[in-house]
């Protein structure tokens, strides 16, 4: 009996093992589907130059501007965004109606979910206007410990402006569509000149919103042609200067000590308070106790190989070893950092299309650092921007693509709906080049059709390209 | 007196001898006492000392390794920015329902500052920014900012806006 059961277990065990290999056999062999880039098609007449030329504008004019500080109005408006389940529906719906055909549009229950948005809306419609943003978050003192208010509910504002531009676009009303795109566009700016890299990137999310809808807009039947409106945005559009400026800072703001440490260079016990911030820093306000035991560790563990690397950078072996231990692995571990981190932002300061490549290496560059030079805390508060400034001029190039499309709709206007074989057949007005790339974009013609490209950067997903095809209607 | 006479010229000089000796009375030297007392307490410490600072010495060796092998591994620092601007939000188990996906419970000690959210963003995109906290306007409810009269009804009732 007993070996009839065993048998039997066997039996059952090799015919589960061999089902279980089939199953993941087949699991291994399933790829899944390779992503495609995006294609935004568009149905647009024809469309000549407005008179006078900048009658459309993007960004609200200098004569609608009003004094004072846009920052409040902003905070004022956050506070006066609906929440609760309610809400949560709104928003729902409102992802829903801006992915709707414009001629499948609620339009009564849209105006009725707007309007509860209306009290918070008319705080940034106001703050959109005014003169300046100063934002004056206290960073110069908090360093990392800069507390960001809460920005979420914006980018919901924006999703709201976006669905009112579409309905005044559903109705013929290109000159409020207009305007909802001036307010979320000037929003994005106000944010884009924060003092950090999240503010950056949140008025980066923001425009991109916005402008999805000068896609809707150009399609409207008598939709204005847009090309100098789209010209006169600023560019970049989203300045990573001064948010750089702060991130390559904000070290020597938190630790003050370390821009000026006087002409014999920190003390030990300054090197420690240093060395124990940055780990109490990087475990989420650990113990001190803990901290320090950290910090113990790491030094026995650093200590040679600081040595070692200060004497290869050129000091004397006898200074090197004179110096306390917490100096030597300080000196070393700053040394490391102030490299690695030069090597990142160096690259802002030339085009993204020149900056790409060596921003790439960086990045390589700074995860070997990070390899070699195991336990330096200061690399830990290094991230890696390439992405960042992709995304940024991501932004440009979709401005680039759309004033492409504004130029085509111009010159077909003026050579009886056709248009134009090759970019450079465009007389009417200068055509942008890819930002991406610097170099112009894919342009070809189908029939009616015409298709505009750029390539996703190297390294980049389908998500990262972009094309356009623009079928035009008499 | 007879027994003295008595006595050999050797018990004689024996008897002299003694009768020579002073009684001396039982004394303690204190000096001595104390020197012995403090040597031998000082021993004892000694020992103590020697023992604890050898056990602290093991603790210590102890717990330096543990923390250099228990050591979080290093951070990656290669981040993908991934910026999603047009997703439905998702659906909450419960009001208050934001579509931001929000900080799981406990993540951020006390606000979310800067280093951490910087960080957050970069990896995981916007959606990472935590929803705002504290009151804000309900559906229904009479936005009272933007009625200037209800307001001035409610300070006049002595209420707090």
């Amino acid at each position: 009996m007993r070996h009839a059961t065993t048998i039997l277990l066997a039996i059952l065990g090799a015919t589960g093992a061999a089902a279980a290999q089939a199953v993941l056999g087949s699991l291994a062999e399933t790829k899944p589907a390779e992503p495609q880039p995006e294609v935004i098609r568009l149905k647009a007449a024809p469309a000549a130059e407005p008179r006078p030329a900048l009658t459309w504008l993007l960004l609200p004019e200098y004569l609608d501007q009003t004094p004072g500080n846009a920052a409040q109005l902003y905070y004022l408006a956050e506070q006066h965004v609906p929440s609760g389940k309610a809400a949560h529906e709104w928003e729902v719906k409102i992802s829903e109606w801006l992915r709707t055909p414009l001629e499948k549009l609620p339009r009564e229950q849209i105006r009725s979910a707007t309007d509860h948005y209306s009290s918070a809306l008319r705080q940034v419609e106001l703050a959109a206007r005014r003169e300046r943003c100063l934002w004056d978050l206290p960073i110069r003192s908090e360093g990392y410990r800069l507390i960001i208010p809460a920005m979420s509910k914006y980018r919901t504002l924006a999703r709201v402006l976006c669905l009112k531009a579409r309905l005044h676009t559903a109705d013929g009303r290109c000159d409020k569509a207009v305007h909802e795109l001036q307010t979320g566009l000037a929003m994005a700016r106000h944010f884009a000149a924060g003092p950090t890299l999240i503010h950056s990137l949140v008025g980066t999310a923001i425009a991109s919103v916005l402008l999805e809808q000068v896609d809707t807009l150009i399609q409207a039947p008598g939709s204005p042609n847009l090309y100098w409106a789209l010209t006169g945005l600023p560019r970049p559009f989203v300045s990573l200067r001064d948010s750089m400026e702060c991130e390559r800072s904000t070290l020597y703001l938190h630790f003050s000590q370390l821009r000026k440490p006087g002409p014999a260079g920190l003390t030990p016990q300054q090197w420690q308070a240093v060395m124990n911030g940055l780990w109490q820093l990087m475990a989420e306000e650990a113990p001190p106790a803990e901290a320090d035991l950290r910090n113990l560790a790491v030094s026995v563990y650093m200590y040679p190989r600081a040595k070692r690397f200060l004497i290869a950078q050129g000091s004397k072996p006898a200074e090197v070893e004179a110096m306390p231990v917490q100096q030597v692995i300080g000196a070393y571990c700053l040394d490391v950092y102030e490299q690695n981190r030069d090597e990142i932002f160096k690259w802002f300061n030339v085009p993204y299309w020149q900056a790409g490549d060596g921003m790439e290496r960086s990045a390589v560059v700074l995860q070997e650092a990070t390899k070699r030079h195991k336990g330096n805390p200061f690399l830990a508060l290094l991230p890696s921007l390439s992405r960042a400034y992709f995304l940024t001029t991501k932004l440009d190039r979709k401005i680039a693509a759309l004033r492409c499309i504004e130029a085509v709709r111009m010159h077909a206007a003026a050579h009886g709906g056709q248009p134009p074989a090759e970019l450079s057949e465009i007389q009417l007005v200068p055509i942008p080049a890819d930002p991406i790339t610097g170099k112009g974009f894919g342009y070809k013609v189908v029939g009616d059709t015409v298709m505009l490209e750029a390539p996703a950067p190297p390294g980049g997903s389908p998500d990262d390209e972009l094309r356009y095809e623009l079928t035009l209607t008499k | 007196m007879q027994d003295q006479e008595r006595l050999g010229p050797a018990e004689r000089e024996l008897e002299q001898a003694l009768a020579a000796l002073r009684p001396a009375s039982a004394k303690i030297d204190r000096d001595r006492l104390m020197f012995l007392a403090g040597r031998t307490s000082a021993r004892r410490r000694s020992r103590l000392w020697q023992c604890a600072a050898g056990a602290l010495a093991v603790a210590l060796a102890a717990a330096l390794s543990a923390a250099l092998y228990a050591r979080p591994a290093p951070r990656e620092v290669e981040r993908v920015v991934y910026v999603t601007v047009a997703r439905p939000p998702a659906v909450p188990a419960e009001a208050p329902a934001a579509p931001i996906a929000t900080p799981e419970p406990g993540r951020w000690r006390g606000e979310p500052y800067y280093l951490k959210l910087r960080d957050e963003v970069l990896a995981k995109g916007l959606d990472a920014l935590p929803a705002p906290r504290g009151p804000a306007a309900q559906p229904g409810i009479p936005d009272r900012t933007r009625f200037p009269l209800l307001r001035l009804n409610d300070l006049l009732r002595g209420e707090q806006l």
